[in-house]
């Protein structure tokens, strides 16, 4: 009975409070028509790209292909270019307010940097464009560089190629080297080897008369006169015989020819001479002393034949050995000269040769070292070769964005500005309506003439508090449901529309700002001071939400406590089930926050309703 | 001071201290109210009447002392008590937003009647007051003496057994007064209690059964109109108007034949004082007016009233 009496006196008081925000023409009008005219406003407003409008002045001594394809982009994501014939005019336009910004390019991109000229009186509008102008130069200035790493890459890339056939080239000329170097030693070696000694001795000594082989030649050639005079002596007799034969042959030819031996009755019997049948042969001719004449006649006569071929022989040989004489006097002559001569050239060759093994020495040290530098070149190109191989990413992208960045909609559909705002929105009107209903109920009440009557009434003393909270609540749904039904017929914003999670978001929402509003109204004590702070708080709250600046982009501490204010826990979680379709606890330690925000508000408003409705002391 | 005490007593109020910071507004007063008694509260403002009342109320707490309803200490039972008292300010205690209906409806239901017994009281209280015709429009479309019987209404609401107005008739016309003066009666002759506190003497005379003055947080006395002004009937008031109205003179005129003056005042373009030497003030007042060349208009010699009790209680304590 006295829980339905509560609810039926609740239910007067939030009739109450409404009756009297109505009671006002004008406060019944901001009810309905005030989120009508915000969603309107919101709606018309950020269903653009987000730049319409803005105004970027730009100069640049000569425009070239960068800038061209710069101010391209740029007009493509709706910025106004408006060409400028000096920097000073791009900056006064920028001063003047006909434009938001002045851009001038370089001439040469390489050299000159491209310089922003910001009014940063309007730091927001500054941060936007300077930040998606910036977001289209970087990609632009990403190609650009994807282009030069590239080139640099494939060079690298030939270069290790090259360097690899280098590192087999100089493997083989280390091979090489040490073959030569081994070789080199070889041929030292066999230099070193080469005794010129004994031909140095064998010629001293035959350029030396009294060396033994000149006396030999000496002996030979006394010998050779020795024989020549022999062969003199051997000549005069044998030429002594001849002339006997011949004086034989001349007599037995006359005493043939006395006989009257004719060849028929003369035999010649030499091959019988030594034989049994001589006399035989003798008895047996018919003429048997012509026969033994004519017989002894062909001896003598063939032995004086002999005698004579004997003697041209012995005068062969006699001209032979004079020949022989001069031969050797000429040799013995020629021997020694050439003996000097090569002696000379021997020792010019020896010493070419100590020379030449030098050289060759100090060129197998040299080929050695050769073969340890190339061999270090080898080991430090294998080095090279391996950190080029190490070299992971040969791809342009990789290089210039080593980190992949893609930016992708977790939604289905990509959404727009509207639809990016549209929880903010509506946490944003929860907020003000929260706030200024809250307070505003509380100092009504308080200013109210009825508010002696309410303290003297026997109820509890939170009825009033919880009447307040649900002619909040109502208030503020209604004006959350004209924002939502409008975005969802007039902008078809694409939500997530999770009724039961939404609505009670949406009410926890409305009691934490209510409750702040509420609070407000208890601890002050006029209209103008509850609202100047309702409002301040209200704005403080905007301004320190993702609306105005990325929290992340304030101060650490300041964004850290930020991101637990009530305004920017709701706006994400409502965030995240409109456009994600989270729960409400994705976040838990947000969600713990906004509980705990939640329960000490209350707590608090609960505390101050006593004071402010209880007895006084 | 009690000068007589013939009924049971509904309310005690038992040695009640109360105080704002080092500011002592309730000094220990002591006095009984009897049941169906229409008492009233005199005092000046910042006497601690309206105080007084709150505290009775429940509103504020006592530093000392305690307030007992039919011999239940209020205190203990708050909630209790609210719902037998009825509360009535010189400011209307309701929403001007709202209709006479809503209002008495809203009050109704704080005090937990049915919608049946909220349509009957308001349909009586409304008609009792007056208002029934006006029932519909907003309260802050009714004229003064208007808002000051649908606060009595409001007040009535939830038939209450005692009944506080606090200054009821504060800055309405006579004519309007008068109109609250009748229901207050009328209320009274239901039966209920009313403890009304006023600085409009003329009105306590006439309404009250029995009244109580208090001065700077204390009790100076308590009696019926009539004890009151019997106690202290030995002075007259003296109402004389003349031209140019020099009264300062005149006032020294009347002290130096020995004619004795007490709480002389201007009112407008009257001097107001009071005497027990009226005869003598008959005598000297023509030659006084010749002497300073005074043109006489008005001169009154009325018994006291309680306001002149007040007055002199006041001085004299």
């Amino acid at each position: 009975m006295n829980i339905i009496n509560s609810i039926s006196q609740i239910y007067v008081i939030v009739k109450k409070n409404i009756k009297r925000l109505l009671s006002s023409k004008i406060s019944a009008a901001m009810v309905v028509f005030g989120p009508l005219i915000l969603i309107m406003l919101m709606g018309l407003a950020f269903q653009g790209s987000g730049f319409n409008g803005v105004k970027v002045s730009i100069y640049s001594e000569q425009y070239n292909n960068i800038s061209e394809k710069i101010i391209k982009t740029m007009e493509v994501s709706d910025f106004k270019i408006q060409r400028t014939k000096s920097k000073e005019e791009c900056v006064e336009k920028v001063k003047d307010g006909e434009a938001h910004l002045c851009t001038t390019f370089p001439s040469n991109f390489e050299k000159d940097k491209m310089e922003f000229y910001v009014d940063y009186s309007r730091m927001n509008l500054v941060y936007a464009v300077v930040s998606k102008i910036s977001a289209q130069i970087t990609e632009l200035s990403s190609q650009i560089s994807m282009g030069i790493t590239q080139d640099l890459l494939d060079f690298i890339k030939q270069s290790s190629n090259i360097m690899d056939q280098s590192s087999t080239s100089l493997t083989e000329l280390k091979t090489n080297a040490e073959i030569m170097s081994i070789q080199l030693q070889v041929i030292k070696d066999t230099l070193d080897e080469i005794n010129f000694d004994e031909t140095t001795s064998t010629l001293k000594e035959l350029t030396n008369e009294k060396s033994p082989t000149n006396l030999k030649i000496e002996i030979v050639k006394k010998q050779l006169e020795l024989a020549d005079q022999k062969l003199k002596q051997g000549k005069a007799e044998l030429e002594e015989a001849e002339k006997t034969l011949e004086t034989q042959t001349n007599s037995i030819k006359n005493t043939m020819t006395q006989m009257s031996c004719t060849s028929e009755n003369s035999r010649d019997l030499t091959p019988y001479l030594k034989s049994q049948e001589l006399q035989n042969q003798i008895i047996s001719s018919p003429n048997p002393t012509c026969t033994l004449l004519n017989t002894i006649y062909i001896n003598i006569k063939d032995e004086k034949n002999k005698a004579t071929q004997s003697l041209e022989m012995l005068n062969n040989m006699e001209l032979n050995i004079e020949m022989m004489k001069e031969e050797i006097s000429k040799m013995q002559k020629i021997a020694i000269s050439q003996a000097n001569q090569t002696q000379t050239e021997i020792f010019d060759i020896q010493n070419n040769r100590d020379k030449l093994t030098n050289e060759l020495f100090q060129m197998s040290n040299a080929t050695n070292q050769s073969a340890t530098s190339i061999q270090e070149m080898t080991t430090q190109l294998d080095i090279m070769i391996s950190q080029f191989k190490e070299i992971a990413s040969t791809d342009a992208n990789t290089v210039i964005k080593p980190i992949k960045t893609s930016i992708k909609s977790l939604t289905a559909k990509k959404i727009n500005t509207l639809e990016m705002l549209f929880p903010a929105i509506i946490i944003m009107v929860i907020l003000f309506e929260g706030i200024l209903l809250g307070n505003s109920l509380i100092m009504r009440e308080k200013k109210s003439r009825a508010f002696f009557r309410n303290q003297i009434l026997p109820i509890s003393d939170f009825m009033f508090s919880i009447g307040t909270y649900i002619t909040t609540i109502i208030l503020t749904l209604i004006q959350v449901t004209i924002v939502i039904i409008i975005g969802l017929l007039i902008f078809k914003v694409n939500i997530i529309f999770q009724f039961f999670p939404l609505l009670t978001l949406i009410i926890l929402s409305i009691l934490i700002f209510s409750s702040i509003g509420m609070l407000i109204g208890y601890l002050t004590n006029s209209d103008e001071t509850a609202i100047l702070i309702a409002v301040i708080l209200a704005i403080i709250l905007m301004i320190f939400s993702n609306l105005v600046i990325p929290l992340e982009t304030m101060q650490q501490t300041i964004g850290t406590i930020a991101q637990f204010t009530p305004f920017n826990i709701s706006e994400q979680i409502l965030r995240r089930s409109m456009i994600f379709g989270a729960s409400l606890i994705s976040s838990p330690i947000h969600t713990i926050a906004f509980v705990v925000e939640l329960a000490l508000l209350i707590i608090g408003v609960m505390f101050a309703h006593k004071k402010a409705f209880s007895q006084k002391n | 001071m009690y000068l007589s005490e013939r009924r049971p007593p509904i309310l005690e109020f038992k040695n009640i201290v109360k105080r704002f910071g080092n500011n002592d507004v309730l000094k220990g007063i002591n006095f009984n109210v009897e049941e169906g008694a229409l008492f009233g509260l005199i005092g000046r403002s910042g006497a601690g009447k309206t105080t007084l009342l709150r505290t009775l109320i429940g509103y504020y707490e006592t530093d000392e002392g305690q307030i007992f309803y039919k011999g239940r200490n209020i205190a203990k039972s708050l909630k209790e008590i609210r719902t037998i008292f009825g509360f009535t300010t010189q400011d209307s205690c309701f929403y001007e937003e709202l209709s006479l209906a809503d209002n008495m409806e809203y009050f109704g239901k704080m005090y937990g009647l049915s919608k049946e017994q909220i349509k009957f009281k308001t349909e009586e209280l409304l008609k009792l007051v007056e208002l029934w015709d006006s029932k519909d429009i907003r309260a802050q479309d009714l004229s003064g003496g208007m808002k000051r019987r649908l606060d009595m209404a409001i007040s009535l609401v939830h038939e209450p057994k005692v009944l506080i107005l606090d200054e009821p008739t504060t800055g309405l016309d006579p004519l309007l007064r008068k109109g609250i003066w009748s229901l207050i009666k009328k209320v009274n002759n239901k039966g209920v209690t009313i403890i009304m506190s006023s600085h409009l003497l003329d009105e306590m005379e006439y309404l009250c059964t029995s009244v109580a003055m208090i001065k700077a947080g204390k009790l100076l006395i308590k009696g019926t109109p009539k004890q009151l002004k019997s106690f202290y009937s030995k002075n007259q008031e003296v109402k004389l108007e003349s031209y140019p109205g020099n009264y300062k003179l005149i006032l020294q005129e009347y002290k130096k034949q020995n004619i004795q003056i007490y709480y002389p005042r201007h009112e407008i373009t009257k001097l107001i004082f009071y005497t027990p030497n009226t005869t003598a003030i008959l005598n000297a007042t023509p030659n006084i007016m010749l002497k300073l060349k005074e043109a006489l208009s008005e001169i009154s010699i009325e018994k006291p009233n309680l306001n002149e009790v007040f007055e002199a209680f006041s001085r004299y304590n």
